[in-house]
Formats: C-alpha cells, structure tokens, sequence
C-alpha cells in the first residue's frame, strides 16, 4: 500500500520569505506521525500544501497516492484547522450534516450521531454554534474532521484550546484511530501531547527540517542511572565509560547507550558492587527539540 | 444553505418589515397626492413619476443588500476560517461560488418580485393606477440586482467584505452617474458626456438595466407626450427613458454576469487559502 503522505523537495516561498523549504518525509499507513516546531516553523504551511489549500513553489507532494490537492482524495481526508470555525448560525448538528453532503456520506444521520457521541457534544447536538465555548468548537471540528472514517486525518493544532480532560479526549481518539488504521498527521507545538501519541515525528524550524525519526530515535537510549553499593567511592577506573556524577548510592552514566548496559554492569559486578537498581537514561522531546534549536 | 442562513440571521424578517413599513408610508404619500386638484392625465403623469422615484429609492436598497450580503459571504467566510473546512471538502471552489451566487440570486429575485407587486397592487388601490409592463419591471430589477451581486462576488473572492462592499457600491454609483452623463449629454449636445457614459454603462449595466425598469413603468400616454415634445421635452430626464434598452445591450448584459462569475471562479481558483 502506497504511504498515506509522500513529500519530495516540497518548497513554499512568499516573496522574500521561504516558509518551508526542501521537506521531503514519508509518512506510512497507519501510523500517527508528529510534525513539530515553534510558532511560525512551517508546519501550517505544510499542511495547507498537502490539503491543496495552496500551491507549492516547488517540489511536489502526494497524498494517498494522489497529487496533493486531488479532488477524488478529499472525500478519504478529514481536516481540524489551526483556524476552527464553523457556521455560527448552525447547530452542531447542521454542521455536521452539512459536511456529510460535501462529503457525500451516504448515511450521514449515523455518522453524526457517531461523531456527536466521539467529541462528546451529543447534549449540545442541537445547540447553536454561536453559543458554544472555544473547546466546544475545537471538538466540533474535530468531529468534521472524524466523519466518514476518512483514511488520514489531519489535525492542527488539535488540542490548543482544549482543558486537560479535552486533551486526554483527542489522545484517546488518535489511539482508536491508529488502532482502525488510520492514518494521523499531528501538528502541535505541544511536544508533551506528541511524545503520548505520535509513532514518528519530523522538527521543523525556520521552514526546514532539523530532525525526524520514530520517538525512540529521537529521546531513547543514552544514558543510564545505577543504584550500587559495595564500590566504597572505587569510581577512579569507570572514566572510560564516558562523564560519571556520582550521589550517594547512585552513578550516572550519561553517554553510556542501551547496547553498553549489560557490559557496564558486569564490570560493576566484577569490582564487587551489589547493583541494586538500573534505569536508562531517557530525554524528553521536549528537552531534545531544545537541544536541536541551540545546535540548529 | 444560502437561504436558510439569510433566514436564521433575520435579515430577510427585517427587510421583509422594513420594506412594509416603506409601502404603507408610500400609500399614505399617495393618497395624499391624489388629494390635489388635477386633470386625469396630470394625475396619471404624477402617479407614475412617484412611482419610478420609489422604485429609484428600492433600487439602491436593493444594491446596498446585495452587496453587503454577498461581499461578507465570501470574504468573511476566507478571512474568519470557515472555508478552510470546506474547502478541503471534494467539492470545487467553482460549486462554493456558484452555490453562494445561486442562493442568493433566487433570495433577491423572489424579494423583488413580492416587494414590487406589492406596492403596484397598494399604489393601484390608491390612485387607480398599475404600470403597463409590471413584469418586465420585476425581471429588469432583479438583472440590476444580479449585476451588483456577480460584481460584490467577484470583489470578494480577493478583498476584504467592507472593501469589496465599498468598490461594488462605487461601482453602482459610477454607473447611474454615466446614465446621467449620457441625459446631459444628449441633452447639451456634448458627445464626449454620451460617448464616456456609454462606456461607463458598457463596464457596468446596473444603470442600463435601471432605464429598461423605469421604461417598463412609463404609461403610453407620457411616453407619446415625450416623442412629441422631442429633445427640448423629457425625453433626457434622468428618470425618463425614452425606449427600453436595445436587445444587445440586454444580450451584454447577460455575457457580462456569465463574464464576471467566470472570473470569480478564476480569481478564488487562484487564491490562497
């Protein structure tokens, strides 16, 4: 099966500004992928390129198979906006309808009793939109975004106007989706709410790409923490394995990688320590993509 | 949708009052005017004049709604985010405009057609008096009022809605000024004044369109009073029409909508969203 996004050089410039330049990523079936970055990176660029909202400057794009932009592909894409707003005058329910017409859904009074009960608006249903809060209408556009079991859902900035329990909701609702087999393109500057649900993330900066890779890739693997007794201060000889800081029991090897554990334990062993405890050193994505900006 | 949202926003409801409010005053008007010691074919000349005049005023109400219906429509909807779910619908920008454009054209075209006939049934009760060509009236206006609307989208598609609204109004007032220049014209003999309000009504029918509406509300009589009397008589007062607009006009004017709607689609083809 073709990959749900392909991009090859995918370049945007505004006059004098370069808004993203040369994005080249794939993005499998069925996976939730992250695209991250701080404000005014790219990333709702990129996300207008693939939708064909606008028109690339070069390089080229495909989405499920087809030239981003294709009309037959809309129908098997839902969309969140960063800029969520739906007819004031309607009720969530007449939203919702009318979309499943622009959608040609061919049963649409299930599909929005569906997608009413999966936002959690099946009680305002028939409440004008005028009348509902700012995370009201998030979850509403994400119920837009949810119908017709689109085959790749695109959501941006999905959580930004969302309380804790709205969050935990929408990461929910990426899991399900991932688990259907659908695929997710989350954008978010939120990198907490990414490391929770996303399988791969790209990092985006200044219009570029600075990273990408699966979570693991990215945060996982370096350094470990050992809680050891018996070495009585006999740290002299542990050099090689890179910067040691020692507190009381613990040791912290912060360049040792996951594959140099076993060995680093049995020569603890073997100086007569009595290891009590070994937890690997992981690094947020967070502190990572700060990491990527300094060097960047 | 168009329809149903002109409606939940009662804009219809209060232009429906509105415009029953403005024939009942024209009635009373009327019958106070029909007081006034007059011949039958002076009483006949007032009640038509009164009548194009109120139809004048309608006129410009009718532009001022269209323009401000259909410039936010677009626009707002572009600027406010509405469209970016739409838009990624399969559906083409080319069916959102029409779409848009259709709604409103039938909205504007039953409101045109009840408002007039109402006031010609109120005005024949009061005064004994029914235009000859009622019907022609109806479908001039509401060609007047589709031009305003074709040009408030087009605008639209690339400015802002009080911008754009600003331009299409611009544009109507320029037009009846070009009608106006070419009565002067005529009238002081000055070919330069016919020659730019030509034009000017070539780049904008709304005005020509007026003229077939006040032609279609001009009884025999006054119309025959004005042969008559040539060009020193009404024939170039700029609320007298003399023939109604020649079939290629009206043939322009219909090029014309197609023209701009087709340019509405290229320019919202074009934008970015």
């Amino acid at each position: 099966m073709v990959d749900a996004v392909v991009t090859e050089n995918l370049t945007k410039s505004y006059r004098n500004v370069t808004a993203l330049a040369d994005l080249t990523m794939r993005v499998p079936r069925g996976e939730a992928f992250g695209f991250l970055g701080p404000n005014g990176a790219g990333k709702t660029t990129a996300v207008k390129l693939l939708l064909g909202l606008a028109s690339p400057t070069s390089g080229k794009a495909t989405v499920l198979g087809k030239p981003a932009g294709d009309r037959r592909t809309r129908s098997k894409i839902g969309y969140l906006p960063e800029m969520f707003r739906y007819q004031s005058w309607m009720s969530a329910h007449e939203v919702l309808s009318f979309h499943c017409g622009l959608a040609g859904i061919a049963k649409p009074e299930a599909e929005v009793e569906r997608a009413l009960v999966t936002v959690g608006l099946a009680e305002r249903a028939h409440h004008r939109v005028g009348t509902f809060s700012k995370g009201m209408q998030q979850r509403l556009g994400l119920g837009v975004a949810l119908l017709g079991s689109p085959e790749l859902v695109v959501l941006d900035e999905p959580t930004s106007a969302l309380d804790p329990v709205g969050r935990l909701d929408v990461r929910n609702i990426i899991r399900d989706l991932k688990n259907a087999g659908t695929t997710v393109f989350l954008n978010s500057h939120l990198l907490t709410e990414v490391e929770l649900v996303c399988d791969r993330v790209a990092m985006i900066e200044r219009g570029r790409v600075i990273v990408s890779g699966t979570l693991k890739e990215l945060t996982g693997g370096i350094g470990v923490r050992i809680r050891l007794t018996g070495l009585d201060g006999r740290v002299d000889s542990l050099g090689k394995w890179g910067p040691l800081q020692v507190e009381e029991d613990w040791l912290s090897f912060s360049d040792v990688t996951s594959e140099q554990v076993p060995a680093l334990v049995e020569e603890l062993v073997a100086m007569g320590g009595r290891v009590h405890a070994v937890i690997p050193g992981r690094r947020s994505l967070e502190d990572r993509f700060m990491e990527l900006l300094r060097d960047s | 949708m168009t329809i149903r949202e002109a409606a939940r926003k009662r804009l219809m409801w209060v232009l429906l009052v509105l415009t029953a409010v403005v024939i009942a005053g024209t009635a009373f008007g009327f019958s106070k005017l029909m007081g006034v010691n007059q011949d039958d074919l002076g009483r006949l000349a007032t009640s038509a004049i009164l009548l194009i005049l109120v139809m004048f005023a309608y006129s410009f109400v009718l532009a001022l709604s269209a323009v401000f219906i259909m410039a936010p429509s677009v626009a707002g909807e572009l600027e406010s985010g509405t469209a970016l779910a739409i838009l990624t619908r399969p559906v083409s920008r080319a069916q959102m405009l029409l779409g848009k454009w259709l709604g409103l054209a039938l909205l504007t075209s039953v409101y045109v057609a009840v408002a007039s006939s109402a006031e010609f049934l109120v005005v024949s009760i009061v005064t004994d008096y029914t235009p000859p060509h009622p019907v022609a009236f109806i479908l001039y206006m509401v060609a007047e009022t589709l031009i305003l609307l074709t040009l408030s989208m087009a605008i639209s598609t690339r400015l802002q809605p009080v911008a754009g609204g600003v331009i299409a109004l611009g544009a109507f007032m320029i037009a009846w000024m070009g009608g106006i220049a070419i009565s002067v014209g005529r009238e002081l003999n000055v070919d330069s004044l016919v020659i730019g309000g030509t034009i000017t009504r070539l780049l904008m029918p709304s005005d020509g369109l007026w003229k077939g509406a006040v032609y279609s509300l001009e009884p025999t009589a006054m119309i025959a009073m004005a042969v008559a009397q040539g060009p020193d008589g009404m024939a170039n007062f700029p609320f007298f029409a003399l023939n109604p607009p020649a079939t290629g006009f009206l043939v322009w004017a219909g090029f014309w909508i197609a023209g701009v709607i087709g340019l509405s689609i290229w320019s919202l083809n074009k934008r970015e969203i």
